[in-house]
């Protein structure tokens, strides 16, 4: 249970500052056992004139608010003390476990996955004891969903998994990676199920751009009935048996370079992540060096006007009437804007050679240099 | 329905030293139809994000109508969202688009049916409800995208540049379409653009940005007519606003405006003005729109003393009116708009005079407007 909004909620209404502390249940104990008769361990006791409101034990720790005592009445202390009972036997009831076999099976691949991981093991086949359920051998489309929300938007595995199959229509299994991060295994029948109809569909759609549009449609759906901010990534349909452990590999990559290299966008395609990945794998010192040739060569800091040009000037092929129509300037202005830099840089961004250069030292920018 | 407020509101995000956004300090009334304006990275999207709940407020409160909505999660704000992607669900067909957000929220099935109709009626894409997104043109997507967002009735519509991947054609059209729309369906509507033409064809009340921090809030016309500073003063405006640096002085008890081949006298009310705010011998700028520049021998002889001769670098004629690009007039090369009947020529020179009632003076160094509104 997330106890900081109520925290927030309590030191409004009593108009008194309250902090979450741990301790350990041996100092915890120590305390209890001090005081003067009966005490019941999960209700809240005055030490050195401040007031613990217990409020949960995991492992070896105690988490209690705090709260100084000449501040709250007998009475308000009573109060505090039904309410957190109520959260905690609300969280109880909540937490009871009703997991299905799906939930059983997802929490058996999240652990074979992670374990798998942390060993350094990139490829290897689920193994048979897992791999029996009979999902893990159909060809399955896989996602990753990762929420860069805060802590208090937290959702459950049930939510989630009722969004998902409301939005695709059908089963899917979903496997919480961590709290944050989800891995979907979609059914392949989305592929065709995005196919056209009566009129417009003659061009054909290529897997990826049907992948693609599945995942720009996902992520919409997320972004309004969701919780918060989220990223997606989105693989080539796959047999989860034989290759999931090397799809959560480059979902998470593609994830990960994406937050990096191309921060402002959600869906990371990892497809469209070739240059990315290389630039990667260049160590530290290499990417300083470069920057130093190229970027930095007369002491350059571009403005985030310029890095933004330049970034669309890239993506739209170096189209200059492209680019001064989806940066709403005029052409001359683009013009101008490319011809100051060249003048500060003494790169011309409009050949070929120069603009390959500066494509990668504005990659790299934003990872070495960007305040 | 129900009003926005935004109270104090900044955004830092992790690893950046300036804040994207710094003191957003706003109340947008119930109804009103408000456009956030402002160039690349200004701040407009992170802000409307922040009231969608796809960004977190790092500092401030958020209420939607009475309620702060600071932790409350996207899909519990009430709000609908059309994005510049518009991106549909491609397996669904327009119908199940539209319906998708409803039968979420466990409405009944004839609710459902009759939202959908309705909507798709007002939005006339009754006979696309059929059709997989795939087999839409980028208009069509574009009006789907806007019916998933009205048939929910929100208190509140975000629109995030949701026309900036159409054709000029198409654009024109649903701004149009957009801003019927919004007085059918009275809901306040909090809309992002780069376009100035959106902006001040759309809005009730235009909000700039840049860097970060509001530059000015007001309706169109107090924009255009009375820019706070020079950045406004420039944004709004196409072609832009043209700007003279130059000195104020007096001469034989007028005051005078003088720069480089400019030598125009200030009207009285005016200068009456500057002299009580101490511009009385300053450096100052002066903005001139395009179109208070003129041609018209009647309007020169009516104005002997805001006379200038310039050179016509050149001339674009569109038929209706003429753009000149003049240089002498100042430092920088100088925009006029004229009749294009006029039938003046590049590489001549040319006799021009300032509407002195309209003229814009600036501070040079505060860059801010000295004249209030």
């Amino acid at each position: 249970m997330n106890w900081e909004p109520i925290k927030l909620k309590l030191e409004q209404i009593l108009n008194a500052p309250l902090q979450i502390v741990k301790m350990t249940t041996v100092e915890w104990n120590d305390i209890v056992e001090g005081l003067p008769g009966e005490f019941h361990w999960d209700r809240s006791l005055v030490y050195n004139q401040t007031l613990f409101f217990y409020l949960y034990r995991e492992g070896s720790l105690v988490y209690a608010f705090v709260v100084e005592e000449v501040l709250l009445t007998s009475a308000e202390r009573q109060l505090v003390e039904m309410m957190l009972d109520f959260c905690r036997s609300r969280e109880k009831k909540a937490a009871v476990p009703t997991r299905s076999d799906e939930e059983s099976l997802a929490a058996s691949l999240r652990e074979w996955i992670l374990q798998q991981i942390e060993m350094g093991i990139e490829t290897k086949e689920i193994p048979d004891v897992i791999a029996a359920h009979s999902g893990l051998h159909a060809i399955k489309v896989p996602f990753l969903l990762y929420g860069s929300y805060s802590d208090h938007r937290k959702t459950s595995y049930l939510e989630l998994k009722k969004l998902l199959e409301q939005f695709f229509d059908s089963g899917i299994l979903l496997i919480p990676l961590s709290d944050r991060e989800w891995l979907i295994l979609g059914s392949e029948s989305l592929l065709t199920a995005s196919g056209g109809g009566e009129k417009g569909s003659e061009v054909e759609e290529t897997q990826e751009e049907a992948l693609a549009s599945i995942c720009f449609g996902l992520y919409e759906m997320m972004a309004i009935e969701w919780v918060g901010e989220c990223h997606l990534s989105i693989a080539h349909p796959i047999v989860p048996a034989k290759s999931l452990l090397s799809t959560v590999v480059q979902l998470r990559g593609a994830i990960h370079l994406g937050r990096t290299y191309h921060l402002g966008e959600n869906i990371h395609l990892p497809w469209l992540m070739h240059l990315d990945r290389l630039l990667h794998l260049i160590p530290e010192d290499e990417k300083e060096k470069f920057m130093e040739n190229v970027l930095k060569r007369i002491d350059y800091v571009p403005d985030s006007e310029m890095l933004h040009t330049l970034e669309h000037f890239f993506e739209l092929d170096c189209n200059v009437s492209e680019t001064a129509k989806k940066l709403y300037i005029h052409r001359n202005t683009l013009l101008y804007r490319l011809d100051k830099f060249k003048q500060e840089t003494g790169f011309d961004v409009r050949s070929f050679k120069h603009a390959v250069l500066v494509k990668i030292a504005v990659s790299l920018y934003k990872v070495t240099k960007r305040k | 329905m129900a009003g926005v407020r935004l109270s104090h509101i900044y955004k830092r995000f992790t690893g950046t030293e300036a804040a994207a956004v710094v003191d957003f300090d706003l109340e947008i009334k119930d109804k009103e139809f408000l456009v956030l304006v402002g160039p690349s990275g200004c701040g407009k999207s992170t802000t409307l994000r922040m009231i969608a709940g796809l960004e977190e407020i790092s500092e401030g409160e958020l209420y939607i109508g009475d309620r702060l909505v600071n932790d409350v999660a996207p899909k519990d704000r009430d709000i609908a969202m059309v994005f510049q992607s518009y991106a549909l669900y491609p397996h669904m067909n327009v119908y199940q688009n539209m319906a998708f957000g409803l039968k979420l929220r466990k409405f009944k099935k004839a609710d459902i049916e009759q939202r959908v109709r309705a909507s798709a009626k007002i939005l006339d894409i009754e006979h696309l409800l059929d059709r997989k997104p795939k087999a839409l043109s980028g208009g069509q997507r574009q009006r789907v995208a806007l019916g998933r967002a009205i048939v929910r009735e929100p208190q509140v519509f975000l629109m995030d540049e949701p026309l900036s991947n159409l054709d000029a054609k198409l654009r024109g059209q649903m701004r149009a379409e957009i801003s019927k729309l919004h007085k059918r369906l009275e809901t306040t509507v909090v809309y992002v653009t780069h376009d100035q033409v959106e902006a001040m064809t759309m809005g009730e009340r235009i909000v700039v940005m840049k860097d970060g921090f509001i530059q000015q809030a007001a309706t169109p016309e107090e924009v255009y007519n009375y820019p706070v500073n020079l950045f406004v003063a420039g944004f709004i405006g196409s072609p832009s606003m043209n700007f003279i640096s130059g000195h104020l002085s007096e001469t034989g008890g007028d005051m005078v405006f003088k720069a480089n081949g400019v030598n125009i006298i200030v009207n009285e009310g005016r200068a009456k003005t500057l002299r009580a705010k101490g511009y009385g011998n300053k450096e100052v700028i002066i903005g001139v729109r395009p179109e208070d520049i003129h041609q018209e021998p009647v309007f020169i002889e009516a104005s002997p003393h805001s006379v200038v001769n310039a050179h016509i670098d050149v001339a674009e004629n569109l038929g209706h009116e003429m753009f000149l690009y003049i240089t002498g007039v100042g430092e920088n090369t100088v925009i006029a708009r004229v009749d294009g009947r006029a039938g003046l020529k590049e590489g001549t020179n040319v006799k021009l005079a300032i509407d002195m009632n309209k003229v814009h003076f600036f501070d040079k160094e505060s860059e801010l407007s000295i004249f209030d509104n």
